[in-house]
């Protein structure tokens, strides 16, 4: 049994504690695509909170062959995506200075800063459907069953949305080699 | 992968990195988790409840009489290779001692009686279930068909592909060999273990 | 032209990248493009459950192998499917009953088990130190012998028990051999089994068709 499914286990057994560590496996990783996602930092904790709530409430439709992050991400998508729908109107712009205000703990690295920046900027120009299955394929590294599982999009579908966002971006790059 | 593009691969690399996280990030999920009640599971046991599969009694051998294709030697195949003690590949598969050829490799012969064939090859998952890639020789006796196949450690399914003058085709399995189970393609598959460490 | 910082970043990453791309999947079979025996729509959907099975970290090759076995066979199009999408859940089951450090042909034996009718926890019983011990063996022969109409239950359990005693590669051998034979001789499957399992693991008795381990040529190291 996986370290996962074990902790899932616990959790339904009435060890709530247990649930802490499937957090802390995952809140990082889950964090990243957040913010990847969403662009900013507010938006991104909004979602986090209440994806690790609802999969609290859900545990006990998780099936063990399944991946406990595939799993998850579903709820992850689903809730940045009303996020960004509810702020639509918001401009989404990711602030540099927040890096600097946060106490992380050093072992994680920090970007540089200038290309986290250029890095996000790029990624915010795509359209969302476009940037939600870029990170899912190239970022979070699922399969496109999962991806379709998870997204409720057709493989196909996915497939065509992850050749444009590498498109797009492909674009993008000749722009700024040619000035 | 990005369809091989460096500057896309790059994103991606450069997107994979970590982001600073609140150190009290988890501490607050748990707090809001502790006021709920303790999530039920919606089933207990194995997820995967097997449904009773149909097993049929493989009649292959039975239509493949019928077919015509096989002679009632084949029945007795086995018993004329247990002289000596064969092992330890299936039935009709003779482990003919010789040096291999690659560094783990066997030679393994197999062998069909089929005296109404015109054409007999063995097909399986190392020629990549091609039915050209390994036709088998008639003995000069007539009945019997064989061939010799470098096979690596391990195991290996297979099944003959017979061919009758009056251009029909059937799939059949090693009447001696174990039985590979049925899995929906329409044709029965038998398993050779070759000795050796496996991979 | 000025070449920024990131741009001369970039481009000693690509250089690194462009040295490591992935291998194809062809390189597992002889032909270059195996799956171009499918027709388009089942070569993608055969590609998507394969990807799936990369991503999940479980064998892919079989996944390859079931999908030419089909276009072989001429099977319908969604039985090809079908099949390879069987193959790739059942391997999915198989890491849970067995973990993962499985070779080649405990994983194909395991899955073929699975596909027979054995249910999970059956399977589960042969998890642990299985090094040195014939697993591929052990299951190729529970594998047929239910094939063969013994009831799943009693092959499990004679297997089971062959295995826990520490049975060796021609014990199982010798046993599927002689029950195989009592069967095509017209026996109960059932019957046969319960009556040549008796034999293990005492002493040769005589007049028995297992052939005496001294006669068993050395298939091991040439």
């Amino acid at each position: 049994m996986s370290d996962d499914a074990a902790d899932v286990q616990r959790v339904l057994s009435g060890d709530v504690d247990a649930y802490a560590k499937l957090v802390d496996r995952y809140y990082d990783r889950c964090a990243r695509f957040a913010i990847r996602m969403l662009g900013n930092r507010d938006d991104a904790e909004d979602a986090l909170q209440s994806t690790f709530l609802r999969a609290y409430r859900a545990l006990g439709r998780y099936q063990e062959r399944d991946r406990f992050s595939a799993w998850l991400y579903r709820i992850l998508v689903n809730q940045c995506r009303s996020i960004a729908a509810r702020r639509s109107h918001r401009e989404r712009v990711f602030v540099r200075e927040e890096a600097l205000l946060l106490n992380a703990p050093d072992k994680r690295p920090l970007w540089s800063g200038e290309d986290e920046e250029f890095v996000q900027r790029v990624l915010n120009e795509l359209d969302p459907l476009l940037r939600e299955a870029f990170l899912l394929k190239y970022v979070e590294e699922l399969s496109y069953e999962e991806m379709a599982a998870l997204t409720g999009a057709g493989v196909s579908a996915l497939k065509m949305r992850v050749k444009r966002a590498c498109d797009k971006l492909r674009e993008r790059w000749e722009r700024i080699r040619d000035d | 992968m990005t369809e091989q593009d460096p500057y896309v691969e790059w994103i991606a690399r450069e997107a994979k990195r970590p982001v600073a996280v609140d150190p009290m990030a988890v501490e607050r999920v748990m707090a809001r988790v502790r006021l709920e009640s303790v999530p039920r599971p919606r089933w207990s046991g194995w997820r995967w409840l097997t449904e009773p599969r149909a097993l049929p009694l493989s009649p292959m051998l039975g239509s493949a009489l019928a077919a015509g294709l096989i002679g009632i030697g084949v029945l007795f195949g086995h018993m004329l290779n247990d002289r000596g003690g064969q092992y330890p590949t299936g039935g009709s598969t003779l482990a003919v001692p010789q040096p291999p050829l690659a560094s783990h490799d066997t030679i393994i012969k197999f062998v069909l009686v089929a005296p109404h064939a015109a054409t007999v090859s063995v097909v399986g998952d190392f020629n990549d279930w091609d039915a050209q890639a390994s036709p088998m020789k008639r003995t000069p006796t007539g009945g019997t068909w064989s061939v010799a196949i470098p096979l690596r450690p391990g195991r290996h399914v297979y099944a003959f592909v017979v061919n009758g003058a009056n251009g029909s085709t059937q799939w059949v399995a090693d009447p001696t060999a174990p039985l590979a189970p049925e899995d929906g393609l329409g044709a029965p598959n038998s398993v050779v273990l070759v000795g050796g460490s496996a991979s | 032209m000025v070449v920024s910082s990131r741009t001369s970043r970039f481009i000693a990453y690509a250089a690194m990248v462009s040295a490591a791309l992935l291998q194809p999947l062809a390189l597992f079979a002889q032909d270059p493009d195996p799956l171009s025996r499918l027709d388009p729509n089942t070569r993608f959907t055969v590609e998507v459950i394969i990807d799936s099975a990369r991503v999940a970290g479980v064998p892919t090759r079989p996944l390859l192998l079931k999908a030419l076995e089909g276009s072989a066979k001429h099977a319908d199009n969604r039985h090809i499917v079908a099949a390879v999408r069987s193959v790739f859940h059942a391997e999915l089951d198989v890491r849970v009953a067995l973990g993962s450090a499985l070779d080649e042909s405990e994983w194909t034996s395991a899955v073929s088990a699975l596909q027979s009718g054995v249910p999970l926890e059956v399977l589960s019983k042969f998890r642990g130190d299985h090094a040195g011990k014939p697993l591929t063996r052990a299951l190729v022969v529970m594998t047929d012998l239910i094939q063969r109409g013994v009831p799943m239950t009693e092959a499990s359990s004679a297997i089971m028990q062959l295995w826990q005693r520490g049975a060796a590669d021609g014990d199982f051998y010798g046993l599927w051999k002689n029950v195989e034979q009592d069967i095509l001789s017209g026996q109960n499957p059932g019957t046969a089994l319960q009556q040549r399992i008796r034999e293990y693991p005492g002493r040769l008795t005589p007049g028995s068709k297992i052939p005496p381990a001294s006669q068993e040529p050395d298939n091991s190291s040439s």
